[in-house]
Formats: C-alpha cells, structure tokens, sequence
C-alpha cells in the first residue's frame, strides 16, 4: 500500500531557508513586484533590498488532522504535529533600525475570525486580539499565519512607531489562504486506484492484472472491494484536490455524498487515504442524485479565455438549472474563482455525467497542450457503415441485442435516436465548452459515439452502446506532453479476432494525439454492462505543475 | 403464498378458455408437465425437485415443442437441472448487483446464457423475490434469450406490481413479433401511465412498430406528456407519414420535450412539409433553446 501522503513535506530547516529567501527576495507576484505595501519603501535597483519589502502570506486552510484525533486542526489548535501554518517573518534586518524607546507592532485585519497568529506555540492574534507589538532585540521574529477556510483573506500591518506611538512607517502585507484546486489531465499522474470486484463471473480480474502490468505495482492499488459492498465506482466516490502554498504541501480528498453513513465507498477515502496533510471534506448534503458522483465533475487543463488565462484549468460540473448537482458542492466550486465552474448540459445523459462524453488528453504539438474529446456518432457511423455488414459482434448480441455490424446499421431508430442525441443535446454542449474554454475546431477531436435508449433509463436518454471509450482514464507522464491512455475495449469484433483486428480500435488510435499510448481493456462485465467504463471505475492522483500564488492571484478578485 | 398467487391466476386464464389445465395439454407428457407447473408449492428450482419429474430427457426434449410456454418452461427446467446442473446451481440464486445508477441488475459474463433462461424465469414467475430482484429477472430475459417471451407477456397481462409490467413491455421490444407486438399494443391502453410509457418506447424500437401506428397515434393526446413526447418520437423514428397532422398539433403542446419531440419526428416524415408549417417558424423563438434549435435545424 502506497503512503498516504505523495509530497514529500518540507522538513523544517528547509522552510527557514525558503523563509529567509522570501525575506531577502520578497514573494513576487505575476507582475513581478512585492507584493507588500509600504508607506515608505525606499530606494531599490544596485542597492541591498528594503527589510521592508516583506512579501505576502500564502498559506492554506487548516483543514487536515495531523494528529489522527478526529478533530480537524484548525477547531484542535496546536495539535502535535502541526504543520500547515505560513510562516512571516520579521527579519533581523528590519528590527536592527528600531532605535531605542520605538517599538514594532503587529496588527491582524480582515478575516480576523478566521485567521490566527502564532509565534512558538502561542497564539498571538485573531480571534480575542488583534495588535501584538514585538519585543526588543535583534533576530528575526517568525509567526505562523493560520487559516480556517479557504481563500481566507486578512492582512498583516507592521508598524514601526516612535516613543510616542507616532507612526515613522509602516507596511502591510496581505494574507490568503489557497483555493481548492481540483486536478487537470496536463498534470502528471502519481497512482491509480481501483476495487477489486471477483464474484464469480462478475469480475475485473483481467482487468486488475492489465493495469498493473501497465502501470507497475508502485502507481497501482486494487483495493479489496469486499468492505466496500462491491462497490467499484470509485471515479464517481472521490476528487483529488490540492490544498497548497509555498510552505505546505496539503491534499484535500473531495469525498462525494453520493454513498453516505458508511455505505458503499462512503469510508474508502478516510480508511485508505486520509492522514497528516491529507484531509477529507463533503460539500452538499440531503439525498444525492447520479449528478452529484464525481465522473461528472472534471477540470478542463490551463486556458485562457477572453484574454484571461486560467492556469490551473477550469472546472465543469455537468447539470442544467432544474436538474444539477447538490448546491452545496456546486456553490462551494464556484466560490474557489481560480477554477471558475461552470456546468455543461450532462442531463441528456442516462447516468447524467459528463465523462461520458468529453474528455481532455494532452497534445504536445498543440499550442495549448491538449485536445478535448467529444464524443460523436457520425464518426461512429462512417466507421461502421464501412464495416463488412455480415461481421459478427458476439459482445453485443445479448448486451444490447445486436449480432452483426449490420443489424447496428440496419437499425434506423438507432440512428434516429443518436441523430438525436448529436444534434439536440451533444452539439450545444460543445458550444458550452468551446465558449466557456476559447476552444475552436482545431482543438477538438470528434471520437466516435453510438448511444443507446436503455430500459433502465428515462425516456429520450443515453447510455454508451458501443463502450464509451471516451470515458476513459488519463495516466499523465510526468513531463505532461503524453500520457497512457486507459480505455474500454470496444469488442467491435469476432469471438477468434483480437484487438489488432479491432475497426474501433484502429480508429481510435489514428485519432489520439502523438505520444498518447493507448490500452484497451476489458471492462464489459463489470463496468460497460454496469452503465459506466474505465474512467467510472478508477481514480487517479496527480502532482502539482503550477503555484497558484505566482499565476493566479489575478482571479481571485477584489484587491488582488 | 405467491405460488398459490401464481395458481389462481394460472386457473383463472384457464377458466376464462372454459378449459381444465390438464385439458389444455397434447400428451401425457405435457399434462404432466403443466400439472407440474400448476403445483408452485414444487418450483424447480433446485436439483431434487428436477429429478422428480418422471419423464425421460426424450420426452422432455419432445415438450420443448409444445403450443403451451409453460410446459416448455416445465421442460426447459427440468432439463436444464439434468443438464447443466453446475450452472443452475450457481444461478438458482444469484442476485442482481447495483449499477452507476443504483438500479439492481444480473451482471458477469456468465449469466447473460440462454441455457439460463427457464431458470430466471421460473424465479420470476414464482413471484416470491423483492421487486428489485424481479426487475433484474425480467431485465436478464432478452439478455439470455431463448424462450421467454409468453411467459413476459401473461405476467405484463397479470402481475399486480406495475413497476414490473413496465419493465416487462420494456423487454418486449426484443421480444418475439407474435406475441410481443399485440401484448405492447394493448399496454397503450393500460390505466398504468408508466406501463404504456414503456410499451411506446418499446415499439419505437422495434422494426415492426409501425403496426402500432394506431395506439401511438392514440397516445398523443395522453395526459401525461412524457407518453406525448415519447409516442411522437415512436411514430418519428417509425416513418408513420399518417400521423404527421396528429404530430402538428403537438407543435403548440405545453411541455418543451413534447414539442422537441414533435419537431423532431415531422422533420423526419416529411421535412419540406415540416418547414412550410407555420407553427414551426414560431417554434423558431421557442422559450426552449433546444425547441428553437430544432425548429431552425428543419426549417
């Protein structure tokens, strides 16, 4: 079992030196400039840098329980272990101009209830207090800057007064807590998990086997389904996300209400993956619906729209505005700006998610880096009304009641239903993303698509006939210019023929973007015959490319 | 209790053909098969039971043909416990497995067998199992294949759970045109709206759904407007250049998807026409992007 926590944390001795650069330094901005602000700053160019050119605080909310006591630390104050407080320093530099009979002082604005100051185990302001003047002497004066909630905003002013508490000059720098950021397919891939599920014929052992082979055992986990009632819709269970700053290294495992009170998956994140830095939160609450499962809730990769550029991507939620997602989780997105949510037409869909239809995989040779998959039945019907009409598609005759490529070609309700489906509900979603993504045709691939009305589902809704391969799973290099590409296996072919026999396959493969490795596998039983496909039934965690607090302020709003 | 359920039923169909059960039978074999039906108190459905059918494999083979599905059901099973009794074993009580969307479904490789059927549908038609089993049952039919249909049919006829009826007409639609094709035409005039909603959706999938032009056409003007939208989709996706009057009407329905439905399936009869309507230039300005879309797109 891999560890918990993927990002090595940062040593103590290894923060006081990052801290003492940013005091010499200064934390520059995306404009290249401190970002504190001083009432006097001196000169600067040739000259050693102004002590009081003290950068801004970044840090993240305190989310996590580093003691395992069940208690989050932010409501545990100074837990043992703690270590998910920014730090700010007043250097020695400064403090050697305080003369004698003047003094520093400290004063905490903004979201003083959620923001506290430590210095060496003890709080100092926030809560109760506001002020601290620092004592006389000559080192530097470290704090520890703590965060409740994300995107916290407060500042810190520090004031050098005389004797008369007359003010000779001041600055004041500000303080803000990261944004939840959901990955991106450009990030590369660090492990993939997936539940075993081997009850008698209803089984992904198969499955299992070909993705450790492809992966290795060191980025791969097959969890024991058994706790988990079989459960192995585990895309649908969780959101990795990244909770950072230049000091703290945190994840936040976004935990879905779709299972709760410890049913189904409900407690895989807390028994498997929760620990110091490793927290897990639910937003929204009440009754889930199929919208509120995470494969419909994706992050576009890094684009600029409008002359606004989004380096941590953009997050799609699928829902319209009578059928959607828990508001809570939904509400608590929005709220995160860095990402900007919006909410593609996935009600169309029988599951109603949008990793049904549209994915992203990287694409080196383009300017953006990667391409969007939308799924298409005209692509579909070109490959298949050039297919041998007599070929047998043995998978399909009892899943969904076609034998030959024929009797899908034959069936005109069958195209009438996907016509349908292209042009009423798939088209304008595109149109969604292309707008909300300063997307054009040259950043599209159009993969091919047939849907079907299943029984299950409500009327005039889809569900993926051919398997979705675009429902597929992204396992990023880690150079994020190419990835494998984990896919369900089409079985668009005879009982004696293999995949290199596959027509869907071969497509496939002339479409994906160079230095994409494609692997089909086979998820029929268990999860095509389930109403769901590879990327459904795994989840992948990734490793952080950017620091949103060096490209991305500028969408935080407000003052920033 | 359900097997005397099953009974009373079994001899009110026989009754209503003022026939006796046994009388009903072309052989000794096929009496006795149906007098095996008859008596649910001994469903086949496990081993013992199947060895106490005294009839050689010969004479069960022979009953495979009979005229009356329950004896072939009869048959089929305790021939299937001789048979492929490993196989049976593991089936007679397997449970379905909940799907992305929560619905219970029989999943794996194995269980989508034809040799399987008689087995699956002796559990259904016993009736004893939770509506969530019995909704999987009826799902695996047309997945197994074989002989299933009349068994589908008299239970869409008869079962008191209309959750299960309307998964059945659902089943229908791959079912067997002889006897699937009237069961779905009469399920359109069931008082159970979601009964005929998905004996509509059924007939819009099968190649000779036309034959229900009729009832579908009948069903425009039902109150619930998914059987609408539905119904005007079925005679879209059937080609049932007849009912393009009955279609227009629906241009001006009070539900979207019903004039969505409707756009789409008089563009599919007869677009030229369609595009002279004059409903449908209105349509054009839809409150409904996707109503406007689809008017623009046949105009």
């Amino acid at each position: 079992m891999p560890s918990a926590t993927i990002f090595p944390r940062r040593p103590p001795w290894e923060v006081v030196l990052l801290l003492a650069l940013a005091a010499t330094q200064g934390c520059d901005d995306e404009n290249g400039g401190p970002g504190g602000q001083g009432t006097d700053t001196g000169d600067s160019g040739g000259e050693p840098s102004d002590p009081w050119d003290l950068g801004d605080v970044f840090g993240v909310a305190n989310v996590d329980d580093d003691d395992g006591n069940g208690v989050t630390d932010w409501n545990d104050a100074g837990p043992a272990g703690e270590d998910d407080y920014a730090l700010f320093t007043v250097p020695a530099a400064l403090r050697a101009g305080v003369g004698e009979g003047e003094s520093l002082v400290l004063s905490l604005g903004g979201s003083i209830e959620s923001i506290r100051i430590w210095q060496a185990g003890t709080q100092l302001m926030g809560s109760g207090g506001t002020s601290h003047t620092l004592p006389a002497g000559s080192d530097d004066q470290v704090f520890e800057v703590e965060f409740a909630e994300f995107l916290d905003q407060g500042d810190l002013t520090l004031q050098h007064l005389d004797a008369s508490g007359a003010e000779l000059r001041s600055v004041t720098v500000s303080l803000q807590a990261a944004p939840l950021l959901l990955n991106h397919h450009l990030q590369p891939a660090d492990h993939l998990w997936i539940i075993e599920m081997n009850w008698g014929s209803y089984s992904n052992a198969d499955m299992v086997a070909d993705l450790e082979q492809i992966l290795g055992s060191d980025h791969f986990t097959a969890v024991n389904g058994s706790p988990y009632n079989y459960d192995v819709w585990i895309q649908d269970e969780l959101e990795f996300a990244l909770n950072r700053a230049p000091d703290v290294e945190g994840q936040v495992i976004v935990d879905s209400i779709r299972s709760q009170n410890g049913s189904y998956l409900d407690n895989f994140p807390e028994n498997i993956l929760e620990g110091p830095g490793v927290a897990v939160m639910t937003w929204g609450s009440g009754f889930a619906n199929s919208l509120d499962s995470f494969g419909n809730l994706e992050t576009a990769p890094p684009v600029t729209v409008g002359g606004v550029s989004y380096p941590h991507g953009r997050t799609y939620f699928g829902g319209d505005t009578s059928y959607h997602p828990s508001t809570g989780m939904s509400d608590f997105l929005e709220s995160q700006l860095v990402q900007d949510m919006f909410m593609p037409d996935s009600t169309w869909l029988c599951v109603g998610h949008v990793d049904e239809f549209t994915t992203f995989v990287p694409d080196a040779s383009s300017d953006k880096g990667f391409k969007m998959l939308v799924s298409d039945v005209d692509v579909a019907w070109d490959l298949l009304d050039s297919l041998d009409p007599s070929q047998s598609i043995p998978k399909y005759t009892s899943a969904h009641g076609y034998s030959t490529i024929g009797d899908l070609t034959g069936d005109t309700s069958l195209r009438s239903f996907n016509d349908d489906m292209q042009q009423d509900w798939i088209e304008p979603a595109l149109a969604t993303y292309m707008q909300e993504l300063g997307l054009d045709e040259s950043d599209i691939i159009r993969v091919p698509g047939i849907w079907e009305e299943n029984r299950w589902c409500p009327p005039n809704s889809a569900l993926s006939l051919i398997p979705g391969l675009i429902n597929l799973a992204v396992y990023t290099d880690e150079g994020g210019k190419g990835s494998k590409l984990l896919i369900a296996d089409p079985f668009l072919r005879g009982t004696s023929q293999g995949q290199d026999d596959d027509p869907m396959i071969a497509l496939w493969d002339s479409l994906m973007p160079a230095g994409n490795e494609t692997y089909y596998l086979d998820d029929w039983s268990v999860y095509h015959e389930g109403m769901g496909e590879v990327h459904c039934g795994t989840n992948i965690r990734r490793v952080p490319t950017d620091d949103w607090w060096t490209t991305s302020t500028h969408l935080l709003g407000g003052s920033r | 209790m359900m097997g005397e359920l099953r009974k009373t039923f079994l001899f009110a169909l026989c009754a209503a053909s003022l026939t006796s059960p046994a009388a009903l039978a072309d052989s000794a074999s096929e009496a006795l098969l149906l007098d095996r039906y008859l008596a649910a108190s001994a469903p086949l459905l496990d081993p013992a039971q199947a060895e106490a059918v005294t009839l050689s494999e010969a004479q069960l083979e022979e009953a495979l043909t009979s005229a009356d599905w329950r004896v072939r059901q009869q048959a089929a099973l305790a021939l299937g416990w001789r048979q492929y009794e490993a196989l049976f074993q593991e089936h007679a009580a397997l449970q379905p497995l909940p799907t992305r969307i929560d619905t219970l479904r029989m999943l794996g490789s194995a269980v989508a067998d034809e040799r399987l059927t008689p087995l699956y549908l002796e559990r259904l038609l016993r009736g004893d199992e939770s509506l969530e089993n019995r909704l999987a049952l009826a799902d695996i039919l047309p997945r197994s294949g074989g002989d299933w249909t009349e068994a589908a049919v008299t239970l869409l006829q008869s079962d008191e759970d209309p959750a299960l009826r309307a998964m059945l007409a659902a089943c229908l639609r791959y079912g067997e045109a002889q006897h699937a094709l009237p069961a779905l035409r009469n399920a359109l005039a069931t008082p159970q709206s979601q009964v005929r909603l998905e004996a509509a959706r059924a007939l819009a999938w099968r190649s000779d759904g036309a034959q229900a032009a009729d009832e579908l056409e009948a069903a425009l003007a039902d109150d619930d407007a998914e059987l609408r939208a539905t119904a005007a989709r079925a005679l879209g996706y059937l080609g049932v250049e007849s009912a393009f009057t009955a279609l227009t009407g629906l241009l001006e329905d009070a539900d979207a998807a019903v004039r969505l439905q409707a756009v789409n399936a008089l563009g599919r009869l007869d677009a030229p026409r369609a595009a002279s309507l004059s409903q449908l230039r209105s349509l054009e300005y839809d409150e409904d992007p996707r109503v406007a879309r689809a008017a623009k797109r046949v105009r």
